[in-house]
């Protein structure tokens, strides 16, 4: 045993206990990510990089214009971005965009985060599993990162606990496989906080350099891949500055300032070269006042500073709940420093860095505070608060050994009697607090938003309908019967490349009122039926004119199947398109797929 | 001759082991292999949605590890008793063997390290287990599925004190060891565990504090040792939380008989009365003594009357009682400072005994009131501490009156004298928790005023297709209603809570739909509808109703307001929430039809003008959403006018939202 634990000192607790969780959690995300079924908290967004991923391979980066494209591939989608079949295009979309969109191409986030996903599409990894699996390294190459940031500024131990939480964290664990910018982000973020850590502490010019450099390239990364953590690490430079009494560097700022700038401005280029340099600037300009809560009709009347305190709010709802015990653990570990911390000690971060990680992800919230309303977006302040919960638990630690066995450093040292008392107290009632939200934590809801329940809960749910989280599984029922019909449809041959039309056929929508009369078909389901594209209508006359439309128009040859649970949907399409002589005859071959009737029409039109 | 002495402690640990583990086996294998599913087995763990898979199970219900422990047996057993009647047995038989270690600890403590009283204290502690291995009062807790929640929690509660005990040990010997703190660590989950498991498990701090108080006093540490406490002070938050999280809004309420279970606990403590429920605890505990002692005339339900007054003579005489045991565990505290070294260990574990019962017992046996006033399974935790006690008390009586310098020989053949009676008893106990009809056979033998026996019994006739015994033993319980109906609130009619009177007539009705009498069946089946949804109830479930509202789980709102409009289709309440919620549900039409119905039953009602126009914005027709805004606005309502100008600005699915 006496081995054992020497073996273990030398080695370092700390990096075996972090080497463990992050091998369970790895484990974990790992086999969760094998399930089809079960997608991340950003499961629709999942999908639609999968569609967007499937457009680049088939139809090439370029003419993609490197720009997320959430769209079934065909080759005629390209012509959804033409004023007639616009209400089709699920790119740009008219509620965040109401001059320019809807657009067939997505325009107002940076696309760079798909390219590591598309490399892996290229070398033929194009199934979803690899795509999590690459979301599942960078986030645990993110924890290690962040383990290693926080163990130079403050102790092992503290990080441990900090990364502990913030792994365990809904937060985290909701978004660590999804397929979409949040976890490169997060890696990128720590990369770069670790790097200006190590600048200021480089031993020679060259390393110090090396170091500098490396951060200006983490950052140009991160932005060409994110918005989210741009701010925040901006301004994590000059708070590190101010911390280590460094002054205010305001020419390396300025240098700093340069890899979001361009790589923005790549962006924006990128925008011009879709949409043309007056959309584009009509784009960016709505989406940036939408987000920023300085378009007055989506602030539902609140002032500015409403807006902001009511994102505060729901931010530190998604992070933990209930949030009021963060405000407490900012109480105790004021109190704690205050007048029992020790000065000299080391080991506990000192207020004025857990400020500067406040202020990092506040950031955010003052300039885009629509946009950090976002589940994902406590991540913002996820450092900030995972470094509290690692202090406060280790305030509580560090007070627990000098109580029993006095201040090691110093164990002659006489206390007075109020100061032990003073200890008790704090001990007592941080143990309380610390116990309670730990317990509070892992009663934090981590149920999947996006779950595909199997059939064994159908029977066990069939007679019982008690709860919000039964209501979920009737819901996602619902959806998998969708999926079931999506994934029967692909397997039918067609000639062509397929082009779905839908006319309650399926039935669950991502956004029923996309645009009027022409529902959004969920992500997940254009997916399944083999990321294809599903065009939805709420009347046969408006699917009789976009088809024809596609027909004229189209230099490429398309599959176009009908899908619908009436069968005198079909009956008037197929009257419509007689009627104006595009049909030679009425179709003999119907499929009947779980109940719906699938009509391909490819070789019964002019 | 068998001398102590020839035999080493290790041999009687292992022999510990082994013997526990065959006799356990042997003395509950008639249950092991033909253990039925009884009582609350038929909500807790066969008909327990929530155990049919892992990822059901909430972490927020307050007896999570219990219901973790059944999904596991599920998972491997599916419905077959076998699997959880032989985890049940394999969980005491643990018990016992920490029971042994428990008390060879204590005793290790107490005698100082003091060698030639070592071997004497394994005996000791080794009986000890063995006693509390067979006796037949544990049988509820073992052969009764259910109960594993107290066997389980049992488990947890004497490993962290002994944990603790064992931490303690080596702190006191190396003051930075991280074996100790190992132990501690260990010492702190197994007290979380056993919070998530039973209830009972409140207590674990406070018995912790009394150990470190009466054991440590030569600490090294002096006063500082009590900071050793405060971590497991901290622990008494958690199941404040679990109980109490979803009425304050910390934690969502949990599932299926899990939060069903919780919300009666949170009625039984708000609704009766705390001061009869001690004063009949007062004769409770004694009858639990009693059945420590004389384990004769077991029951699984008694008929036990509650007590009203203090002045009651019963009462007063057992409040004597238990005051005078535990003056004696004062006496026998005070008694160790005098007497000679080899005897100090053992009045200590005795005084300390009767302390563990008493905190033990604390938490179901005081002021916190319980529907259900008695119950055999509550005091296989308080046992610990009486067994401990009795049998050194037998021991010290023995070395009187038997031969002296043959010791072991002595406390083997007390003590076997005592184990064979005890595991005949507990072998022929268990014979009742094997057959249904004998369970409840013997409940009406031995209760025959308890109309639960009846019921019960009947429901099993039932499933024999013994119809006619069942419905004589149905219309006796039924014959109780009227009684019962007239006192809810009495101790002695808890039972008879709607859903329950429900389900009798349900039975009767298929009782009497199986013997072809329809129209009885029929009337049958509406008399448990009114039952259910008697009026009284409705004001309670709208206050439901409105928690769920306010949780989001509209489902769960909706489905509470059925249960109201079946009884009373135009209550307006109802209509009126239930649209409420049916909106926010994205169900707009049933919402519409609701405001329709509330209308058309009240015209000047302007809120469900109101809320018709919100159901009618958010499924975007915007005409007839701002027809009636305008009409409530016009009838005074103010938020219909706010409204008015949001779904103006057109936003009014972002807005009103």
């Amino acid at each position: 045993m006496k081995r054992f634990v020497v073996n273990l000192e030398r080695v370092g607790r700390w990096h075996i206990a972090l080497s463990i969780f992050l091998i369970s959690l790895f484990l974990f995300l790992s086999i969760r990510a094998s399930d089809e079924y079960r997608w991340s908290n950003w499961g629709f967004g999942d999908a639609q990089t999968m569609l967007s991923l499937r457009q680049w391979e088939e139809g090439g980066w370029f003419s993609n214009y490197f720009l997320f494209i959430p769209q079934g591939y065909a080759k005629a989608v390209r012509l959804f971005d033409e004023p007639e079949l616009r209400q089709h295009a699920h790119g740009t979309c008219p509620g965040s965009s109401p001059k320019v969109g809807p657009r067939l191409w997505y325009t107002h986030y940076p696309a760079g985060y798909l390219i590591p996903y598309a490399i892996l599409f290229r070398i033929g990894l194009d199934e979803i599993f690899y795509a999590r699996m690459l979301s599942v390294f960078f986030s645990i190459g993110a924890l290690i990162l962040m383990y290693i940031v926080f163990s130079r500024i403050t102790s092992r131990g503290v990080s441990f606990i900090a990364v502990l939480f913030y792994g365990l964290s809904p937060s985290f664990l909701g978004y660590a496989d999804t397929l979409a910018n949040q976890p490169i982000d997060d890696l990128l973020r720590f990369a770069f906080m670790l790097a200006i850590v190590l600048s200021t502490r480089a031993d020679s010019l060259r390393q110090r350099k090396i170091w500098m450099a490396s951060a200006w390239t983490f950052e140009f990364l991160l932005s060409i891949m994110s918005f989210d953590s741009v701010f925040f690490i901006y301004l994590w430079l000059i708070a590190w500055d101010i911390l280590e009494h460094q002054g205010f560097r305001w020419k390396k700022y300025l240098i700093y300032a340069t890899a979001p700038i361009t790589a923005h401005s790549l962006q924006f280029l990128q925008n011009i070269w879709y949409l043309g340099l007056n959309d584009a600037i009509i784009d960016i300009k709505d989406a940036f006042l939408l987000k920023n809560a300085a378009d007055a009709s989506y602030n539902l009347g609140q002032d500015r500073l409403t807006v902001i305190l009511d994102t505060v709010t729901i931010l530190f709802n998604n992070l933990y709940t209930p949030s009021g015990l963060i405000v407490a653990l900012i109480g105790f570990y004021i109190v704690y420093t205050l007048f029992l911390k020790d000065r000299s000690n080391r080991e506990l971060p000192q207020i004025r860095l857990l400020i500067a990680l406040f202020l990092c992800g506040m950031t955010f919230i003052l300039i885009l505070p629509h946009g950090a309303r976002m589940p994902y977006e406590a991540r913002q302040m996820l450092p900030f608060v995972a470094l509290l919960v690692g202090s406060v638990t280790g305030s509580f630690v560090e007070e627990f050994r000098y109580g029993i066995h006095g201040n090691p450093d110093n164990l002659e040292a006489k206390e007075s009697l109020s100061r032990k008392s003073f200890r008790s107290l704090y001990l007592l009632l941080s143990a309380v607090l610390l116990l309670s939200f730990w317990y509070l934590f892992i009663l934090n809801d981590r149920k999947p938003v996006y779950y595909i329940p199997d059939e064994k809960t159908d029977k066990i749910f069939a007679s019982e309908i008690e709860s919000a989280q039964k209501y979920d599984l009737i819901r996602f029922r619902q959806l998998r019967e969708e999926i079931l019909l999506a994934k029967e449809i692909k397997t039918l041959p067609t000639a062509f490349e397929p082009i779905y039309f839908n006319i309650d056929g399926f039935q669950l929508f991502w956004d029923p009122t996309y645009v009027p009369g022409y529902p959004q078909i969920m992500p997940l389901t254009e997916y399944y039926i083999g990321s294809r594209p599903i065009l939805c209508f709420n009347a046969s006359e408006g699917l009789a004119r976009d088809l024809l439309y596609l027909i004229w128009r189209s230099p490429y040859k398309f599959s176009p199947v009908l899908i619908s649970n009436d069968r005198t949907y079909i009956n008037q399409v197929l009257y419509i398109l007689l009627r104006e002589g595009i049909l030679i005859n009425m179709p003999s071959v119907n499929y009947t797929v779980r109940g719906r009737y699938v009509v391909d029409l490819t070789n019964y039109l002019r | 001759m068998i001398r102590i002495n020839s035999v080493s402690e290790n041999t009687i640990r292992l022999l510990a082991i082994i013997l526990y583990a065959v006799i356990g086996l042997l003395i509950y294998s008639d249950v092991i292999l033909n253990g039925v599913f009884l009582f609350d087995d038929f909500e807790y763990v066969i008909g327990n949605t929530i155990i049919q898979s892992f990822s059901y199970l909430s972490l927020s219900d307050p007896r999570q590890i219990g219901y973790l422990s059944f999904a596991f047996n599920y998972a491997i057993d599916g419905e077959n008793p076998v699997g959880y009647h032989l985890v049940n047995v394999v969980i005491h038989i643990i018990n016992a063997l920490l029971v042994f270690f428990f008390i060879e600890v204590i005793l290790r403590i107490l005698s100082s390290g003091n060698d030639e009283l070592k071997k004497r204290h394994t005996a000791i502690a080794f009986f000890t287990g063995l006693l509390f291995l067979v006796h037949p009062v544990q049988t509820q807790a073992v052969s009764y599925v259910t109960q594993r929640f107290t066997s389980l929690c049992t488990l947890f509660y004497i490993l962290s004190v002994l944990l603790y005990l064992i931490a303690r040990i080596r702190l006191e010997k190396t003051p930075i060891s991280f074996g100790a703190y190992m132990f501690y660590g260990l010492s702190i989950l197994s007290t979380i565990l056993a919070m998530k498991t039973k209830e009972i498990a409140f207590t674990i701090p406070f018995t912790i504090a009394v150990f470190e108080l009466l054991l440590f006093k030569d600490s090294i540490y002096r006063k500082r040792r009590f900071i050793y406490l405060i971590p497991f002070m901290a622990s008494l938050v958690i199941i404040p939380l679990s109980l109490f999280g979803p009425e304050w809004e910390l934690i969502k309420p949990g599932e299926g008989i899990a939060e069903v279970v919780r919300r009666d606990k949170l009625y039984d403590l708000y609704e009766r009365s705390a001061y009869e429920y001690f004063l009949t605890q007062l004769r409770v505990i004694v009858t639990y003594i009693r059945l420590v002692f004389f384990p004769l005339s077991q029951k699984v339900v008694y008929d036990f009357k509650a007590s009203h007054s203090f002045f009651e003579l019963k009462v007063i005489l057992s409040l004597l009682f238990l005051l005078s045991i535990a003056g004696c565990s004062l006496y026998l505290w005070r008694k160790a400072s005098r007497a000679e070294l080899r005897d100090v260990p053992e009045y200590k574990l005795m005084s300390l005994g009767i302390i563990w019962f008493f905190i033990t017992i604390s938490i179901e046996s005081s002021v916190i009131p319980i529907k259900d006033i008695i119950f055999e399974h509550r005091v296989y935790l308080p046992s610990v501490g009486f067994i401990a006690t009795c049998l050194i008390l037998l021991v010290r009586l023995s070395q009187k009156f038997l031969s002296h310098g043959r010791e072991f020989v002595n406390l083997t053949i007390l003590t076997v004298a005592i184990v064979i009676p005890l595991a005949i008893g507990t072998y022929v106990r268990n014979e009742v928790w094997t057959d249904e009809l004998k369970f409840w056979d013997d409940v009406v033998r031995k209760s025959p005023d308890k109309a639960i026996g009846y019921n019960n019994r009947g429901n099993a006739y039932g499933k024999l297709g013994q119809y006619e015994l069942a419905l004589r033993d149905i219309n006796k319980t039924i014959s109780y209603f009227p009684g019962a109906q007239k006192n809810r609130m009495a101790w002695e009619n808890a039972d008879f809570t709607p859903t329950n009177m429900a389900k009798t007539y349900m039975n009767r009705g298929q009782i009497y739909y199986a013997l072809g009498d329809i129209e009885r069946a029929k009337a049958d089946f509406n008399r448990a509808k009114q039952v259910m949804f008697m009026p009284m109830d409705i004001e309670g479930n709208l206050k439901t109703a409105d928690i769920y509202d306010k949780q989001g789980a509209y489902i769960n709102a909706i489905a509470e307001y059925n249960k109201i409009l079946e009884w009373d289709s135009e209550n307006i309440d109802a209509l009126n929430n239930r649209g409420n919620a049916y909106s926010k549900s994205n169900f707009y039409s049933e919402a519409i039809q609701d405001f329709n119905k509330v209308i058309l039953l009240r015209p000047n009602f302007a809120p469900a003008y109101h809320n018709r126009g919100i159901a009618y914005a958010w499924a975007n027709d915007r005409e007839k959403a701002l027809a009636d805004l305008k009409q409530a606005c016009d009838m005074g309502f103010k938020p219909s006018c706010d409204s008015i100008d949001i779904v103006l600005r057109d936003n009014m699915q972002k807005g009103l939202k």
